[in-house]
């Protein structure tokens, strides 16, 4: 891949000169770049922190999506809306991706004490780091458009084909292009910290958008008004990129001599060059800057709900059964208060809940409260169970940290019931990830279906910690904040997410069950429940985790 | 002063904003001479980093004026970078090349001659007895073996100025003589060394110049003998008394207490 990369990056020697960026530090610092991604695992490579297999499958993912979004965007009547429906999905698809995953990337300050000291320039800094997303980014774009290039080959002629790959090429770059120019005019409206708090939480919605717009899209591409409309050009279609793509794929079918037709081609032609330009050449300043501030010391005014005084403190000695695990739920409380990738990965699931609800109870969006208010099948009680996604997604994430050499500290501590320490960080998760999404979906329940389902809500809030608590018997036994994030293990995570809806599925049908039965027979299971959950805690307090 | 290769005005660097904002240095002046092997020491927290940092143009955004060569730091520091080296405290290498790798990578960025580039890697890493490694990754190196490839790649380009930032962390007995000597040679060489560091004695030992910073402002500039006094013979006695050693001492007496409580 190295090979490759050089030889496109050696087409643009010229180019990329001419921009002001010099050409040998930037071919060295990408091989650089390739080579220690490549070298990150040794029987795999890895693609910017993610494992080969990872990639793969996402890439897998990816075509799969683009065979169903090809088929159906290409089988609208006008080929020009069709390929614009379609670069629509693709260019959202990257932008997401872009901001979800490669946003770290852009502004990664890892190398700095590497980089920065060397006379290498703004411009040179930018355009690597483009250039090294675009490689990632172009993989994605070409595995969502490919099945849809071997449909307009049959449709149409095969030359076609290079058009539509060229402007699946600039369908990366305008997406690429526009996402950094966002953030750079952002970075110099807000600071370093609140600009990092701003990535993290646009990286959560976006996170939360795939989710749903993976489930909805679909959907929606079943619509069959969406086949017979056909496009026509407009002052705001010079505005849409999508439109200036799917007009240059009509322009090499020679199917559009109009002149709306060729000035949206050309767009998309000399919109992505005039915005690297504007970019690398007047816009890297400030990236830099953004860089060099990674390097500043963080500046923490105290955390007040920290110390003995806080109230999770003092909650810790209302919930734990020993200072040992009132020791594992205070660092808990204080690390995931803390680490922004930890709240990156789980408060996606607050908003995975969300979308999940509307799939499952299939709302009617002009008389929703009454839609609601009617269901009484199956849907009402899953409902109420795969509100426990959240806390198991917390679990999931409580072995895994950023400084995982700090964990010496177990090894080093005369200490034989590391269980303790476990049990009072799942108390910790289940009340801070948990009990309160539960507490806040409850009432409106309540409200909805009335005081009867109260027995049911509480059922599936216990069956809930029982499932999650299962599922960390069944997981290899971890200290808490003890492995790099990169040793997550997606295949294995999957099979206990997998084991995890199955059990969801079971306790759904309970609860439904016991809707038929007397409210007193419900409370009686719950405490069968709460008993399961109390003789699971026992038995993770005792047991020995590995130090090493 | 008009021919000094470092000439630090007024310089004031802080971090946060609002409430929350903290100056770490509040107006720090020096001029430094070539060949001057300056000991830039202070206590933790003091701003010996943050002034390394900028010097080295990786902190762009500062107050007051930087000058190196006679050129302006703000305005000219791709000039500036092609003739410093920097060898910072932490282990920044990418670990997943060889140490010929790295030094080549490194190297290409100062667009140093291949052939020349090639024969002063081998020369480098054999000075410092890694030959044998050279095509070995480094992402199973000790911290001291990374620390002498990070004092190579500061450096390589032959550079006039080298800020080294605990050069000696991790390194064995045997290498610390070598850097020591080394350094002493380049001093001679007509180079700049701006050399922070705790290790008191090193210091002392090999430091024209002492510049003592604490709480963001310079204590303390000029060369050893002319700071010590009768209370302060060496640079570690020298250093307590100028950072405030008693207040301490009087925490440890409540520590032991503490600890004895136990």
């Amino acid at each position: 891949m190295v090979k490759v990369a050089l030889f496109i990056l050696r087409l643009f020697k010229y180019p990329v000169r001419w921009l002001g960026v010099d050409y040998s530090q930037f071919e060295i610092l990408l091989i650089t770049k390739l080579i220690t991604d490549f070298r990150r695992s040794p029987d795999s490579f890895q693609s910017m922190g993610r494992k080969n297999r990872s990639f793969i499958y996402q890439l897998f993912t990816y075509s799969i999506f683009g065979l169903l979004f090809g088929i159906a965007s290409l089988s609208v009547g006008d080929l020009a809306m069709g390929l614009t429906i379609f670069f629509s999905i693709v260019m959202v698809s990257l932008t997401m991706t872009l901001l979800s995953e490669f946003t770290t990337v852009l502004f990664d300050h890892r190398d700095n004490y590497i980089l920065l000291p060397r006379p290498i320039s703004n411009r040179t800094l930018l355009l690597l780091r483009l250039a090294h997303i675009q490689i990632y980014m172009g993989f994605i774009a070409l595995a969502l458009s490919l099945p849809a290039a071997v449909i307009l080959a049959l449709q149409n002629r095969a030359p076609v084909v290079i058009i539509y790959l060229l402007a699946v090429g600039l369908s990366t770059w305008i997406t690429l292009i526009f996402t950094t120019f966002i953030y750079l005019l952002l970075s110099k409206i807000v600071n370093g910290e609140r600009f990092k708090d701003f990535v993290t939480y646009t990286q959560i919605v976006i996170a939360i958008l795939i989710f749903g717009s993976y489930q909805f899209i679909p959907r929606l591409m079943e619509t069959h008004a969406l086949k017979n409309i056909t496009l026509s050009v407009n002052w705001w279609t010079y505005f849409f990129p999508p439109a200036w793509l799917a007009a240059l794929v009509k322009l090499g079918l020679l199917k559009a001599s109009t002149t709306p037709f060729l000035l949206l081609a050309l767009l998309a032609v000399c919109v992505p060059i005039s915005g690297v330009i504007l970019l690398v050449r007047s816009m890297s300043k400030g990236f830099g800057n953004i860089l060099a501030e990674g390097l500043s010391e963080k500046i923490n005014p105290g955390d007040k709900r920290s110390g003995k005084s806080g109230l999770t403190y003092k909650l810790s000695k209302f919930f734990c059964i020993s200072e040992i695990e009132e020791a594992g739920w205070n660092f808990t409380m204080a690390t995931t208060r803390r680490d922004r990738k930890f709240k990156q990965t789980v408060y996606p699931y607050f908003g995975i809940m969300i979308v999940f609800a509307v799939v499952v109870l299939k709302p009617d969006i002009n008389n929703l409260i009454g839609s609601l208010q009617e269901k009484n099948d199956i849907s009402r009680y899953f409902f109420m169970v795969i509100l426990g996604f959240s806390g198991s997604a917390a679990i999931m994430q409580l072995p895994y940290t950023d400084t995982p050499e700090a964990s010496w500290i177990y090894r080093i501590i005369p200490l034989k019931e590391h269980g303790y320490l476990v049990s009072g960080a799942l108390k910790a998760i289940l009340f801070k990830f948990f009990t309160p999404v539960y507490i806040l979906i409850s009432v409106p329940l309540l409200l909805l279906w009335g005081g009867s389902v109260l027995p049911q809500i509480l059922l599936s809030y216990l069956c809930n910690i029982l499932i999650i608590l299962i599922g960390i018997l069944i997981l290899k036994k971890e200290l808490p904040f003890t492995h790099p994030r990169e040793m997550q293990q997606k295949g294995m995570n999957s099979i206990i997410a997998f084991l995890i809806m199955i059990f969801m599925f079971l306790t759904a049908g309970l609860v439904y069950f016991t809707s038929s039965l007397a409210g007193l027979i419900t409370i009686l299971i719950c405490c069968l429940v709460s008993g399961l959950i109390f003789l699971i805690f026992r038995h993770i307090r005792k047991i020995v985790y590995p130090l090493s | 002063m008009e021919n000094s290769q470092i000439s630090i005005r007024n310089l004031r660097k802080s971090y946060g904003k609002g409430n929350n904002k903290i100056e770490v240095l509040k107006g720090i002046n020096i001029d430094i001479n070539p060949g001057q092997i300056i000991g830039y020491i202070g206590p933790n927290g003091a701003g010996k980093s943050t002034t390394v940092k900028i010097l080295c143009g990786i902190l762009p955004d500062f107050e007051g004026e930087v000058r190196m060569f006679g050129k302006d730091l703000k305005k000219e520091s791709l000039e500036i970078k092609k003739n410093i080296g920097y060898v910072p405290e932490t282990g920044a290498l990418y670990d997943l090349l060889t140490p010929r790798e790295y030094l080549n990578f490194v190297g290409t960025l100062y667009k140093i001659n291949k052939t020349k580039l090639g024969s002063r890697i081998d020369n480098l890493l054999s000075f410092f007895g890694m030959e044998k490694y050279s095509d070995q990754r480094m992402d199973s190196f000790s911290k001291g073996m990374k620390q002498k490839i990070l004092i190579t790649a500061g450096i390589i380009n032959n550079p006039d100025i080298i800020f080294l930032d605990e050069p000696l962390s991790g390194l064995d007995a045997n290498a610390v003589i070598l850097v020591k000597d080394l350094l002493i040679r380049l001093a001679k060489d007509g180079k700049t060394i701006f050399y922070c560091s705790h290790l008191m004695d090193i210091v002392e030992k090999i430091s024209d110049r002492i510049i003592l910073i604490d709480n963001g402002i310079v204590l303390a500039d000029g060369r050893f003998d002319e700071l010590k006094t009768e209370k302060s013979e060496t640079l570690e006695m020298l250093f307590a008394q100028l950072t405030g050693r008693k207040e301490n001492e009087i925490s440890t007496e409540a520590l032991f207490n503490d600890l004895h409580e136990n």
